[in-house]
């Protein structure tokens, strides 16, 4: 039986090549996703134990586990003094300073001002130092920064060096003064001088920006520097890095450093009490400062935990895409075994007649789908390995990832992609094989033949129950609000999935009465050729739905990301009509990774601006963000703040109780907005006064002055800024929305505002109009790469479409030597083969696209109304992916329309 | 050679070559032969004696190797697909042994198949005699596979009747028909000759079949060995056996 297995798969090369390359193609892009980030986790790895074992012990604010990072709080700088000189076995420290956000700004070729950017890499502001084994920046050309004068004074310039990379990309020149945007505002530097980052011979910063300034400076111009009124200011770094002496043992220096810095954390509240009430508030952020010191392991550790969880998502998004490739090549596989299988029927019959077991007829088919689903997944991994290394090569070309060592090849890869590929052609072969144990030995000598397919009264059932079970789930989804996302999203899921299995079993009966429908145009305008397209779409039902069918699940799945990003277009585009009076918007220049804040000079000025031309500009309000900032009863909450004073005459929030600008009352700490749902499932109302706790540490009393219903554009909780400023000092001005006058010169005004703005390349300014623009382009792009990568699945799909109408085209040879006798000619032969090809796709793209319509409707019904809450259905690229699918018809029958028109006439007519 | 302009068609000096060198195969060896207008000519030989050969050379479904073969006056030679494709269309009326129909069409859609592919409107005076003479009433709206053999034999030659062609080719008509039915078919290809004057020509083994014909050509290693003018089935049946022999 398995050399007849194996003669079997080499006399029908072709047709197996073809199955098997959907297989091949699943497999390959799954395995490349492992490749690729395994290659990541492990160059990530790499760098964070390199970058962890730079020094010793780091000595810098503790944050609390739950909290996010970035809002750690620098460390007095008077801790430097304690480190460097009370503890033995230290050899060499280096206080660090390290800014996000900024950015140096060059001419570019046009002439016009520009800031650098970078491709989702930070930009950072750092301290120069030179500290023995801890120095990180070497001097390429030029000389490093040094003290100038204080900066915060307009006539002095200071000095600070860049990265060559980021010099040479854009021609800065050493000598040349140049503005930095950074988070105290814009100043102008000196550049003196250029380095490696980390390495003395290059400069390992790929793709990062480096702006390095002398220490001092630094504090300055990186805000690091806390204002005391008349009693001045307190400097801070951010970590002090030690290297700690040879031979001394680093846990036991560790410990002496914690236990006198300890002491230095109970001096410091205690002294804090003791201070007048003003010195007090600047020092807020610094009440319950713990102070820790952790060695390298902790460093590294950390690094990889950042790491790993942005490439899991990476990871998981890639698998999720190349799992719906692998379920479309599994149809495909299905299909095609039903059809070779039905064309040998009598063969197979004739092994009955020999005395073959039905058992051993149907063992012999798993066999063949065994031998292909190994050759295919060995093909794929391969196919996927040499993807991988085009995909690595493409990520280092943009700076992303070092190219260090090959692609790691895990067993995992390898099982995982035998595993799924395998089992994917096996399974898909297990229906076939079933029906060939029903073929009986007589069926060899019968002049008709074929498999007897599962009777439509059973698929009818099926399929209605199952979709019925289907549309259940979904209406549960939608109409269930108080369920948690997890099971919410398992429900949308499972309904989904449920509904698109009872469509596929129903989708038979629609078969025919929609290929005539779609046929009908197709026939008048081709007449006899479009005629016999139409009939041959709708002769064999069940294969023209299982070809089709695989073209369904890419098409339902784009058509319902492009249904919910239109929702959430339309949920803007109302919110910015209804709801936002402010006339002009200011944010970081987009392009990839998370948008940079910028200085709050620039509301500053602008509000100056403001007062000093009431009749042009009316005012400037700024927003920050702090993502899991807060917590409220110990669980961390993303938080914003603005300028609630100014907030109502900017946007409508659609306040239900309470005011938006009321005065905190005394003994609270300031107040707090909230959305209607946070405030329902909390039981808080107006005048409630809750601890939270910023940070996860910081303890603020906030006083309950309104709860509001409109969430889209702040989120579920609002402070003012100047709550932020004493508890998260760190965050930055992220966005400004500017209200003119109502008797404003709108020309004027702008001019007005781009004046200032001008200093600030790095920032657009936007119109009402152009905002909604730009996040329309934005939205647009997501859907882009959702249908770049499900583009896998529709080129199987296609694949799907030119091997059933290849095998079609084998079965009707004879027909179409007849045809072809009696006057057809080539050209319409091939037409005949093109039109029944674009209807089976389009039959296959209508399901789709009225499938993920259905979904997207659910899904953006299902979620948040504080996300979306307007329903929409893009009608224009409904249509488009209509036209694609009958396109992808038309490209699937170029090779079966091609070997149809070059049937040899007598050849076909005396086919058996 | 004689260049009568009344032949429906004729093969001049027909070769056909199949294979080369050891393998090679000799089908048709210098033939010349002519198809009146009007005339039923039937084509009988033993398996391999080249006769159906000559019926797919003359009817431009296969090129001769050397030698000319013409439709009415126009030769076959150097026709390119798409005109030999448009030749047999509009020029040709065929029935094979089996497997005549469209399964996906109905007996009329079948009939009138050559004329739709060509775009052309139906002349209904003489489709209405067609579908007289085929005799299938209210059948004609059923698919092939809704009919019986000999019905669906019918539907083949009003098919190649429909578009008037020069000549109509018949291969093995009967051959899968039981003598019943296989009379009635032959019975109507017989009245198509002598009712619409249309040239036919019909390879058959069959000596009974072959009886109806107005002369009989027999076939030998790729040459025309024999001529009979409107013989009986025993002559044939004799001339056959002397072939054989």
């Amino acid at each position: 039986m398995f050399r007849l297995t194996l003669r079997n798969i080499s006399r029908r090369k072709l047709r197996y090549a073809l199955t098997a390359f959907a297989v091949v193609l699943g497999v390959a892009f799954l395995s490349t996703s492992f490749f690729l980030t395994d290659r990541l986790r492990d160059s990530f790895d790499e760098l964070s134990v390199e970058i962890g074992s730079d020094q010793d012990l780091i000595v810098r604010a503790a944050v609390p586990q739950d909290a996010d990072r970035s809002i750690r709080v620098p460390v007095p700088e008077q801790i430097l003094e304690i480190v460097t000189t009370e503890v033995p076995g230290i050899k060499t420290v280096a206080p660090f300073i390290r800014a996000f956000s900024v950015q140096p700004v060059f001419i570019n070729s046009k002439g016009e001002s520009e800031a650098v950017t970078t491709i989702g890499a930070p930009q950072f502001g750092v301290n120069y130092y030179e500290a023995g084994q801890l120095t990180q920046y070497f001097i390429v050309e030029g000389r490093p920064p040094e003290w100038i004068g204080p900066v915060e004074d307009e006539s002095v310039i200071g000095e600070f060096v860049l990265d060559v990379d980021t010099a040479s990309d854009n021609d800065f020149v050493i000598g040349n003064t140049y503005q930095i945007s950074g988070p105290s505002g814009n100043k102008a530097f000196e550049l003196v001088g250029t380095i490696n980052w980390r390495s003395p011979d290059e400069n390992k910063a790929t793709g990062a920006t480096i702006s390095a300034f002398e220490t001092e400076t630094a504090q300055t111009f990186l805000n690091r520097n806390i204002p005391l009124g008349d009693f001045g200011e307190i400097g801070t770094f951010d970590e002090i890095l030690i290297e700690v002496e040879e031979g001394a043992d680093i846990p036991t220096v560790q410990n002496s450093l914690q236990t006198l810095l300890d002491g230095f954390t109970d001096q410091f509240a205690s002294n804090f009490l003791a201070l007048p009430e003003k010195q007090q508030d600047a020092l807020t952020s610094y009440i319950d400062i713990q102070i820790e010191v952790v060695d390298s392991e902790t460093i590294t550790q950390e690094n990889q935990d950042d790491f790993s969880q942005f490439i899991n998502i990476l990871s998981n998004v890639l698998l999720a895409f190349a799992i719906i490739a692998v379920i479309v090549s599994a149809f495909i596989i299905n299909n095609t075994f039903s059809i070779v299988l039905g064309q040998r029927v009598k063969e197979l019959a004739l092994l009955r007649a020999l005395g073959a077991t039905s058992r051993q007829v149907a063992q012999s088919v798993i066999l063949e789908a065994i031998l292909i689903g190994v050759f295919a997944s060995a093909v794929g991994l391969a196919g996927g390995y040499a993807l991988a290394l085009g995909g690595q090569e493409l990520l280092e070309s943009v700076g992303f990832g070092r190219s260090t060592g090959s692609l790691p090849i895990r067993s995992r890869t390898i099982i995982v992609a035998a595993v799924i590929g395998i089992g994917a052609t096996v399974l898909s072969s297990i229906g076939p094989a079933n029906r060939v144990r029903s073929i009986a030995p007589v069926e060899a000598l019968r002049d008709q033949s074929g498999l007897t397919p599962t009777s439509l009264s059973r698929r009818l059932i099926g399929g209605v129950s199952t979709a019925l079970v289907g549309a259940v789930m979904l209406i549960i989804s939608i109409f269930k609000d108080d369920l948690n996302t997890a099971p919410q999203l398992t429900l949308l899921a499972g309904g989904a999935l449920a509904t698109f299995g009872g469509v596929y079993l129903l989708s038979p009966v629609a078969t025919r009465p929609i290929a005539n429908l779609l046929g009908r145009p197709i026939q008048k305008i081709f007449k006899m050729p479009g005629r016999l397209a139409k009939e041959n779409a709708g002769r064999r039902p069940r294969r023209t739905a299982a070809t089709a069918a695989a073209l369904t699940i890419g098409l339902a799945l784009v058509s319902m990301a492009a249904v919910v990003s239109d929702s959430l277009k339309a949920t803007i585009g109302k919110t910015l009509d209804t709801s936002i009076s402010a006339d002009l918007f200011i944010s970081s220049e987009g392009g990839f990774g998370p948008p940079t804040g910028f200085s709050s000079d620039l509301v500053v000025d602008l509000s100056i601006a403001a007062e000093e031309n009431p009749e042009l500009i009316d005012s400037a309000v700024s927003y920050r963000f702090a993502f899991a900032g807060m917590t409220v009863a110990d669980d961390y909450k993303d938080v914003a703040s603005t300028d609630l004073a100014l907030l109502s005459r900017h946007m409508d929030i659609d306040l239900a109780e309470g005011s938006i600008n009321a005065q905190a009352p005394e003994g609270s700490d300031g107040t707090l907005l909230l959305h209607s749902d946070p405030a329902e499932t909390n039981n808080f109302s107006v005048g409630d006064q809750i601890l939270v706790k910023f940070g996860g540490t910081r303890e603020a009393n906030l006083t309950i002055a309104g709860i509001y219903h409109n969430a889209t554009l702040l989120g579920n909780w609002v402070v003012d800024n100047s709550t932020f400023d004493k508890y998260l000092p760190q965050t930055q001005d992220f966005f400004l929305s500017i209200l003119y006058s109502p008797t404003t010169n709108t020309d004027e005004a702008l001019g007005f505002v781009t004046a200032l703005t001008d200093e600030y390349p790095q920032l657009a300014v936007e119109s009402q109009r152009e905002y909604r623009e730009s996040i329309e382009a934005q939205l647009d792009q997501v859907l882009t790469i959702i249908t770049v990568f499900l583009g896998l699945s529709l080129l199987i799909a296609v694949l799907g479409i030119t091997n059933t109408l290849a095998l079609s085209v084998y079965e009707q040879t004879r027909e179409l030597g007849l045809l072809r006798a009696i006057g057809m000619t080539r050209r319409q032969m091939r037409r005949m083969v093109r039109w029944e090809a674009v209807i089976v796709a389009l039959f296959g793209g209508i399901l789709g696209v009225a499938m993920g319509i259905l979904f997207g409707l659910a899904a953006t019904a299902a979620i948040d109304t504080s996300i979306v809450s307007e329903l929409s259905i893009p009608v224009k690229s409904v249509i488009q992916y209509l036209a694609i699918s009958a396109i992808f018809g038309i490209v699937a029958a170029i090779l079966p329309a091609y070997r149809a028109s070059r049937l040899k006439v007598l050849d076909a007519i005396s086919h058996n | 050679m004689n260049t009568s302009s009344n032949a429906a068609a004729r093969v001049v000096n027909g070769t056909k070559i199949y294979g080369e060198g050891e393998t090679e195969v000799k089908a048709l060896d210098g033939v010349n032969v002519e198809f009146q207008t009007g005339e039923f000519t039937a084509i009988m030989g033993p398996s391999g004696s080249g006769k159906s050969t000559l019926m797919h050379c003359v009817a431009g479904l296969d090129t001769l190797t050397t030698g000319q073969s013409f439709i009415n006056d126009a030769s076959l030679n150097d026709l390119s697909d798409r005109e030999l494709t448009l030749l047999r269309r509009d020029k040709i009326g065929f029935v094979f042994q089996a497997f005549n129909l469209i399964p996906t069409l109905n007996a009329r859609e079948n009939l009138t198949l050559p004329l739709d592919l060509a775009g052309q409107k139906v002349d209904p005076i003489w489709m209405n005699k067609v579908i007289t003479s085929v005799g299938l009433g209210d059948r004609l709206d059923h698919r092939p596979d809704e009919l019986s053999g000999g019905q669906q034999q019918r539907v083949a030659v009003a098919r190649a009747l429909v578009s008037q062609p020069a000549i109509v080719f018949a291969d093995e008509p009967t051959g899968n028909l039981d003598s019943i039915t296989g009379n009635e078919v032959l019975e109507f290809l017989r009245s198509a000759v002598d009712d619409l004057n249309q040239t036919l020509v019909m390879v058959t083994h069959d000596a009974a079949a072959a009886s109806r014909a107005d002369r009989v050509l027999f076939l030998a290693d790729g040459k025309i060995v024999k001529e009979l003018s409107a013989p009986s089935s025993e002559e044939i049946f004799d001339t056959l056996k002397r072939l054989d022999g």
